[in-house]
């Protein structure tokens, strides 16, 4: 075995080019793969350190609201923390669990943001969080105590031990009672430090807590032994059902026995890929990243099989010594396999070196964790056998082939030929090579496309020259003067023109609201966009007033955003000013926007049905589109408001002075707070495809380097399609063929693998365009123009790479032939 | 030690059959020295090839050491091959990727002889040649004397019985042709029995016995003068 590892350690180094090419292919192949398996064992999996993760589960929750496909949310209202075990759910433990935030901690001179897990102690049992000193229950038991992990710790108070000192968090004093161990792995429990769910720096209000509806973070349990996840579920669904959650839906919601709502307990092991808010995406992403992993290694596997029996038809000679020698198939057989073994091998090593490299690159696009455990033995392991397996099956062909070389033909100089299985096996290879070429790059294409087309979407708004920040409790409403004195300091700022509240940036779609729609009591109602906005909004966006004028709302006590209304309360609530676009205008019967100014209609109701809220329509705008590509248009009503909400958006001539007047402004007014990432509009508006366009980035990628492996598999046989015709080349030019006919037989070689794959590759290729831009709404209608665009290129590619032995071919004398 | 009776080889390619020998009745004996001559496509390295039981023959009886191989599948032919014939071939046919040495010992490694021998072999081999200096040397690196002897030295490390040799100066000038022909006397001396395939009749009247074919038959099976 080791000769045969020597010899084919010297046919690498003989032959540079070969073994680039060879290399190249199956090491990015194997580099993917490899980085696909860490995301199977850093996301997918649960973390390694808990407990029985088949037994502890999320509560998730879905709504039933009538003519509405609500997604499972991966989040329950917390009340299920502090009554699902005293309604006698089989739960041994159970915790509430708000994450998701990061807090500026301040240690003295020192601060850090960490992101903060506001929980119960319960969690320890669940998570198996292990202190490496202190006492993590009392962290999570005492409102004025925090547990810290080591890093942040020693981030914290370098020089010593932080057990015993005082920490602050918005103002708030808290004594570090506790260390947390490394963990092995994080994915439920990614955090930098645990704060008990009652503490005040908790930002969740006592009405939250006790709310049937309201969902701002998770409940975990460990279920009981002897019992199972589904029984959890059951007891979640029954005492939802019995509970007053259930009672306060309107009528129509619970006619004829209906559901308001689901609960379901999803075990850990299923949470990435079944769990709510993007489980089914996960999963898609997940299958997309294995199956262009998959596409790539077959692609890779093909080119190593096709231009290593290439190279044994060379070593004709070679292997008939051997069996001269004696050597027995087996023998024969053996050293082909442990050759590709060597290179699966070598292969193996450059690729995890690749994966290395650009697990943090691709873990940003993706937003997961894929260096952790990159080097951890039993992965290391894993890569091993399967280099061993790949070079082991690689081998079987090119020693095939090796078994078929006839000793005296070989030994007297006499080429040998595979004969014509051989020369169909590889046909069919280089073929299936050019389809998965295909099918890469046209679906690539296409969802380029489609990204193009989504981004040129005109949504009716000014986006340039705007740059958004988010103001803390801009959703509770708890800090409104602090945010209107904010908003007041900004304005006297150099360089800030105008200023505007709204809920969320138009069109980056990170908060909604709905809100059901009448012209009066007698319906119908219908479904509309209800956005809070302050009367600066239309002109911050350039959105011009087809009819009606703007004027400031009068002071009502209105609620915020995220207030939930009170079943019983049905007095009447005071008018408010509202603007609604044109769609709004024509569903609620009014001809033209003149005739809806001043009209009062009735807002605030549940889906589809007659609310009760006046509202006086102020004015009329375009339409405009606030949804992104994937949702329908929805009409649209902005009710005009004089309170802070959530976004501020800045308008001026440069972003540099508006980012400066924020850094400058800030601290006064939110010293415990630092802004969130502060985005223009353009930036916000690409939040919602940030997927799509990883993805599309990705694929591009994968398509150059599936193209160019596709370029060198048509550099070697175009050689060996030439070296093996010469003959016929020369005594066809000694009777005149000319240049192109030359050409042509070169031409021949790879023209019908080109249909075969056209054939094979096109409609899997349409199939996954179609896939992809069925997710939008709005879609373009020429993507599918990359199918044959991406044929034109396939084939571009192949005469390119075929041109030099067409060359040579054309070249060769024909007093060749008259020598032999 | 070698035995053919009406021994006859036809190549099949579609619908044309070539007669390569034709019912061949020859014996051999062991040390003895064997020259085969004729024109080209007569059948001579048709005739080696099945003496060195790399082929087999379409009819009749090949008996090798007492055994009647001729119906024999590969892998036996291959297991009795091992360790009994030698061969040298005109183009050397060496493994570029081997040194000299690893070369040599190629000849051991399929065989039976025990590894921890396999150096002394060699070593033995190469010196018994006067190529030992060039133990690590590529044979490209080689003059063609030198790929040939390098040869020659592959073929006689396992100590076969059988050395055949087909046209062996062929791609050499005559002073190194000569060189080579001095060694294969000296091993047939030695009790090897040699069957070579030569044009030349120069090296062919250094054989004890000449055997001239003409299309597939035997026209002549001589005793040297």
């Amino acid at each position: 075995m080791l000769k045969d590892l020597r010899v084919g350690w010297r046919q690498f180094i003989a032959d540079p080019g070969y073994t680039a090419v060879i290399m190249l292919g199956l090491s990015v192949a194997i580099a993917c793969c490899y980085l696909v398996a860490q995301v199977v064992f850093n996301e997918v999996l649960p973390d390694p350190d808990v407990p029985d993760p088949a037994h502890v589960v999320n509560i998730e929750f879905r709504g039933n609201i009538p003519g509405q496909q609500e997604d499972w949310f991966d989040q329950a209202p917390f009340v299920f923390g502090t009554t699902l075990r005293q309604a006698g759910a089989p739960v041994s433990a159970i915790s509430r669990s708000l994450d998701g935030e990061d807090f500026l901690v301040h240690a003295g001179a020192r601060s850090a943001r960490l992101g903060l897990e506001f929980a119960d102690p319960d969690l320890i049992d669940i998570f198996g969080l292990r202190a490496s000193a202190g006492d993590v229950r009392a962290a999570l038991a005492r409102p004025d105590a925090i547990a810290l992990t080591e890093a942040s710790a020693h981030g914290l108070f370098p020089d010593g031990d932080a057990l015993g000192k005082t920490v602050t968090v918005r103002g708030r004093a808290l004594t570090v009672v506790a260390l947390v161990a490394a963990r092995a792995q994080a994915t439920e429990s990614r955090h930098d430090g645990y704060v008990s769910f009652d503490s005040p720096v908790c930002p969740v209000d006592a009405d939250t807590r006790t709310a049937w509806y309201s969902m701002q973070g998770k409940v975990f349990a460990r279920v009981a032994r002897g019992f199972k996840p589904e029984d959890v579920t059951v007891a979640a669904q029954s005492l939802f059902d019995n509970g007053p959650g259930a009672k306060s839906v309107p009528a129509p919601w619970s006619a004829g026995g209906r559901k308001a709502a689901f609960l379901r307990a999803t075990p850990l092991t299923r949470q990435y890929l079944e769990g709510g808010r993007g489980g089914h995406a996960r999963a898609v992403q997940l299958l997309a990243l294995a199956g262009g992993a998959a596409l790539m290694l077959a692609l890779a596997v093909v080119n190593y099989v096709n231009l290593t029996s290439v190279r044994t038809l060379a070593r004709a000679r070679e292997i008939a010594v051997r069996k001269t020698l004696g050597a027995s198939p087996w023998r024969l057989t053996a050293q082909f396999m442990f050759e590709s073994a060597l290179a699966a091998g070598v292969a193996a090593a450059i690729g995890l070196l690749l994966a290395w490299w650009l697990a943090p690159t691709i873990g940003e696009m993706l937003s997961m964790h894929l260096d952790n455990g990159m080097f951890s033995t039993g992965r290391l392991l894993l890569l091993a056998v399967g280099a061993i397996a790949l070079g082991t099956c690689t081998g079987f062909y090119p020693a095939r082939i090796a078994l078929t070389v006839n000793c005296i033909g070989a030994l007297a100089g006499r080429s040998h030929d595979e004969g014509a299985v051989g020369r169909g096996l590889r046909r069919a290879m280089t073929a299936l090579q050019f389809a998965v070429a295909l099918v890469i790059a046209a679906g690539a294409g296409a969802m380029l496309w489609q990204n193009h087309h989504v981004d040129a979407l005109a949504h009716g708004i000014r986006t340039t020259g705007l740059l958004s920040v988010n103001v803390p409790d801009g959703y509770s409403g708890k800090s409104d003067a602090v945010n209107l004195a904010f908003r007041e300091a900004l304005s006297h700022e150099p360089g800030v023109e105008a200023m505007a509240w709204s809920m969320d940036v138009p069109g980056r779609g990170e908060a909604r609201s709905s809100t059901g729609i009448a012209r009066d009591s007698r319906g119908p109602g219908f479904n509309a966009s209800l956005v809070p906005v302050d009367t600066r909004y239309f002109d911050v966006y350039g959105i011009p007033l087809l009819a009606g004028k703007l004027r400031e709302p009068p002071p009502l006590p209105e609620a915020p955003f995220m207030a939930h209304a009170d079943a019983a309360d049905t007095a009447p609530k005071p008018e408010a000013l509202v603007v609604v676009d044109l769609t709004a205008s024509r569903m609620l019967g009014f001809a033209g926007p003149q005739d809806a100014i001043d009209k009062v209609i009735l807002g605030d109701g549940d889906f589809m049905t007659v609310g009760h809220d006046p509202l006086r329509i102020v004015a009329v705008v375009p339409d405009i589109r606030l949804e992104d590509a994937r949702q329908a248009p929805l009409a649209h009503v902005f009710r005009l408001s004089g309170r802070a909400q959530a976004t501020l958006t800045l308008k001026g001539p440069r972003m540099g002075p508006l980012r400066a007047a924020i850094a400058r402004t800030w601290p006064r007014f939110f010293p415990d707070d630092e802004p969130e990432e502060l985005q223009t509009v353009d930036e916000a508006l690409a939040v919602p495809y940030r997927h799509e366009r990883r993805l599309a980035q990705m694929a591009t990628v994968t398509t150059a380097i599936s193209l160019l492996l596709s370029a060198f598999g048509v550099y070697a046989l175009a050689a060996y399609t030439v070296r093996r015709s010469a003959r016929e080349i020369v005594v066809r030019k000694l009777y005149g063929a000319g240049r192109a006919r030359i050409a042509g037989l070169v031409a021949r070689e790879f023209a019908p693998l080109l249909a075969v794959a056209a054939v094979a590759g096109l409609p899997l290729a349409g199939w996954l365009a179609h896939a992809w831009i069925a997710n939008f709404t709005e879609r373009s209608a020429t993507a599918f123009w990359a199918l044959p665009l991406a044929l034109v290129a396939l084939a571009a590619m192949t005469a390119l790479a075929a041109a030099r032995h067409a060359v040579i071919a054309m070249n060769m004398r024909p007093s060749q032939a008259l020598r032999d | 030690m070698l035995k053919l009776r009406q021994l006859s080889k036809l190549h099949r390619s579609g619908d044309i059959e070539t007669t390569a020998l034709d019912r061949i009745d020859l014996d051999i004996e062991a040390g003895e020295y064997l020259a085969v001559t004729g024109p080209s496509g007569c059948g001579k390295s048709t005739l080696l090839g099945i003496l060195g039981l790399l082929d087999a023959p379409t009819a009749g009886e090949y008996w090798f050491d007492g055994a009647d191989v001729a119906g024999w599948n590969e892998a036996r032919l291959t297991h009795l091959r091992r360790g009994r014939i030698g061969f040298v071939f005109q183009s050397f046919n060496l493994i570029d990727d081997l040194s000299v040495s690893e070369n040599i010992e190629l000849a051991l490694e399929y065989g039976d002889v025990p590894a921890r021998e396999h150096r002394a072999r060699v070593d033995e081999a190469m010196a018994r040649l006067g190529i030992a200096h060039r133990a690590r040397h590529r044979p490209s690196q080689l003059s063609g004397g030198q790929q040939q002897r390098v040869a020659i030295a592959r073929a006689i490390v396992a100590r076969p019985a059988l050395l055949l040799a087909d046209e062996p100066t062929g791609n050499l000038d005559s002073a190194h042709g000569d060189e080579v022909m001095r060694i294969l006397r000296e091993l047939n001396a030695e009790g090897t029995t040699l069957v070579m395939v030569t044009h030349s009749p120069a090296h062919a009247a250094q054989a004890t016995r000449t055997l001239r074919l003409l299309d597939g038959r035997v026209l002549v099976d001589a005793l040297a003068a």
